[in-house]
């Protein structure tokens, strides 16, 4: 059955970037459905919230095929309707969002 | 002092020279005319082959790659010359292989412009490259090339496309190179948990019915010893996927066959009969596993992967150990014990008593009027050089090559297997070639798959290469048409071919060639064609309807492998 996920990431500001986050929701069909891009705490540094419904054994291949990324420096998700956390967030060594 | 300049043409060539690039596949244009004018004043040093086709040229970079374990390169220009490279990057990622892909770019004033041959390759490339960057600006190509190169080869291998604006070609600037040794937040490697490697060893060290299934991932990792090791002290056997071939040598004892579609039918089988399945370096393909739903579900099941990405991905696995192979399986040596599982093994055996009786007695030993591919790779196997590499196209050539051919030393199957490219056969067998001068090239190909990269006859013509081409030619799409018959009622639907006359065409390219159609001519033939000094192309024409067995059909379990 279908979930809804906010998954969010940090990442370094390069060109196309996004687009390598999108094929990764394209190649399996999924759609988004909210987005969102801003700085982060420091210029260079992006955040990208992305919400998506998709299948649950879905989401940890997608997380994984984002990690993967160059450029990518974190990434978490987290189940929209019961706030849970894919892994226990350890906020001391969490970067700012 | 003022430091000397130098164009981004001579800053690319001399960057390559720094990490000991030694052949460039390429095809020149319009965009990387000045990096071609640059070649010319460094040919003592790099050497440019020059092929008939941009495929060709990628398809020839991944050859070498393969075959030497280091990056390939390309050339190309934009537009066509860099559109024509997807089909290879695509193949290189989906087969790890490292390559670095160079194409030039209308000058950066002209991007999004429509300019001629102006095609936006980076956007294209995206899902068929590992990373791609675009440079416009000389000050910028030390630091993407030395990136380049760190990425292809750092973790689990792949393609890179770098693309160069023609502006960025001419501009000069200082040249300031050092080699890369990491890439901000990208870890390739990642940790190894000792907890896991612990749990393994127990597990390897309470099994029964072990069964260890390698892939391409013990080649990458040069762990081909440690693996021997391995399975020797604990007495595992072992099964390869297709381009695992080669890494253990096909007469070892404890090496028990070709796991997949048309792989042996002992490994598929107990692949459901063993109780700890360990996968080293390889990803549970479709190909190998069929239904997954009905995979190895009674094994407990160890991984030994570089990439997170493949734990778990089609098979649930209960033990996964990340890491560089080499390197975990060093560590599980130390922590298992000697064993010894002969009853298991001796399955094996009878099992392929079974599949020799239907099977591969017929293919080897054939009383049937037509010749069958099995008995072209028997005398081929008689005949070859101890180290001889193989390259396949993608077929039923390929299957029966992959299943008969006697595999004795490392890196000797080259052939496209994720992505099963056809056309991929003959430009990789030039790239092997240029990357193994000593060895022996043995080039497999049907009459498909030839014809859709036949240019590069012109390539093996122009560098003289001796290149052995056994085209296996039954007038079929051979593999579709086996699938038709058995899975659509005998309708060959677009599958049968009318050939031209390869002898002359081979001719044509000043290549020595012989057509052989009966069973007595054929073992001269081989001979003649493998003590040859040059390029040869041997036509075999062989059963137009033969088929490839075993057979898992698609959707079916490993255990429902079909023997006719």
């Amino acid at each position: 059955m279908k979930q809804k996920f906010r998954i969010m990431i940090l990442a370094d500001d390069l060109s196309r970037l996004l687009s390598r986050i999108l094929i990764i929701f394209n190649r399996r069909n999924l759609t988004i459905k909210n987005m969102n891009i801003c700085q982060g705490v420091t210029p260079e540094v992006l955040r990208y919230t992305i919400d998506l419904e998709c299948i649950d054994n879905q989401i940890d291949q997608l997380i994984k095929q984002i990690e993967k990324l160059i450029g990518v420096n974190y990434i978490f998700y987290y189940q929209a309707e019961t706030g849970e956390f894919s892994q226990p967030i350890n906020w001391e060594n969490t970067p700012p969002l | 002092m003022k430091k000397e300049s130098f164009t981004g043409s001579e800053i690319l060539i001399k960057a390559l020279l720094a990490e000991e690039v030694k052949y460039i596949f390429g095809y020149p244009g319009g965009a990387i005319m000045p990096i071609y004018d640059t070649i010319l004043h460094y040919k003592d040093e790099i050497c440019h082959i020059l092929t008939r086709h941009e495929q060709g040229a990628i398809h020839a970079a991944q050859g070498y790659a393969r075959v030497t374990g280091k990056a390939g390169v390309c050339f190309t220009t934009s537009g066509p010359g860099a559109t024509n490279l997807i089909t290879g990057l695509a193949d290189a990622l989906i087969d790890s292989t490292p390559l670095v892909c160079i194409t030039g770019q209308v000058s950066s004033h002209l991007l999004g412009t429509d300019a001629f041959q102006e095609i936006d390759i980076i956007d294209i490339s995206i899902p068929a490259t590992k990373w791609n960057a675009q440079i416009t600006d000389a000050k910028d190509i030390c630091k993407i090339i030395c990136q380049a190169f760190y990425i292809v080869q750092a973790g689990r291998p792949g393609p890179v496309l770098v693309d160069i604006t023609k502006n960025a070609q001419f501009q000069t600037t200082s040249f300031d190179y050092s080699l890369c040794t990491s890439v901000n937040h990208f870890k390739p490697y990642p940790d190894t948990e000792e907890e896991k490697i612990q749990d393994a060893a127990k597990l390897i060290n309470t099994a029964k019915r072990p069964l260890a299934i390698i892939g391409q991932g013990v080649i990458l990792a040069h762990a081909e010893e440690e693996l021997k090791h391995f399975i020797e002290k604990t007495d595992i056997p072992v099964a390869s996927t297709l381009l695992g071939l080669g890494t253990i040598e096909s007469r070892h004892p404890l090496y028990m066959g070709m796991l997949g579609m048309h792989g042996n039918y002992a490994p598929n089988l107990l692949t459901n009969e063993c109780d700890v399945l360990i996968a080293i370096g390889m990803r549970f393909d479709d190909r190998v596993t069929g239904n997954v739903k009905k995979y190895a579900k009674q094994a407990q099941i160890i991984h030994l992967e570089i990439d997170p990405c493949e734990i778990s991905k089609n098979i649930h696995c209960d033990i996964p150990i990340l890491g560089d192979c080499k390197v975990t399986l060093t560590r599980l040596i130390n922590l298992t014990q000697k064993a010894n599982h002969q009853a298991w093994v001796k399955t094996f055996g009878e099992l392929k008593v079974k599949e020799e009786e239907v099977v591969i007695y017929n293919d080897l030993h054939p009383t049937k009027e037509g010749l069958t591919m099995g008995e072209v790779i028997k005398w081929i196997n008689h005949y070859k050089r101890k180290n001889a590499v193989l390259v396949t196209d993608v077929g039923q050539h390929q299957m029966i090559a992959s299943r008969y051919f006697n595999f004795t030393a490392p890196k000797s199957q080259i052939t496209s297997g994720g992505l099963g490219t056809m056309g991929f056969g003959l430009p990789a067998a030039i790239g092997v070639q240029f990357g193994a001068k000593e060895r022996q090239v043995i080039c497999i190909v049907g009459d498909g798959g030839i014809q859709m990269t036949v240019q590069e006859l012109g390539t093996i013509l122009q560098n003289d290469l001796p290149i052995k081409i056994v085209l296996l030619n039954n007038g079929f799409l051979g593999m579709v048409r086996q699938w038709q018959q058995l899975f659509f009622e005998k309708r060959y639907s677009c599958t049968e071919l009318v050939n031209p006359d390869f002898v002359q065409l081979a001719s044509a390219y000043n290549i020595q060639a012989q057509k052989v159609d009966r069973r007595e001519q054929l073992e001269a033939a081989i001979k003649k064609m493998l003590n040859n000094k040059g390029a040869y192309l041997l036509e075999v024409i062989v059963e137009k309807e033969d088929n490839v067995f075993p057979m898992i059909p698609s959707g079916a379990a490993v255990d429902e492998i079909r023997l006719t």
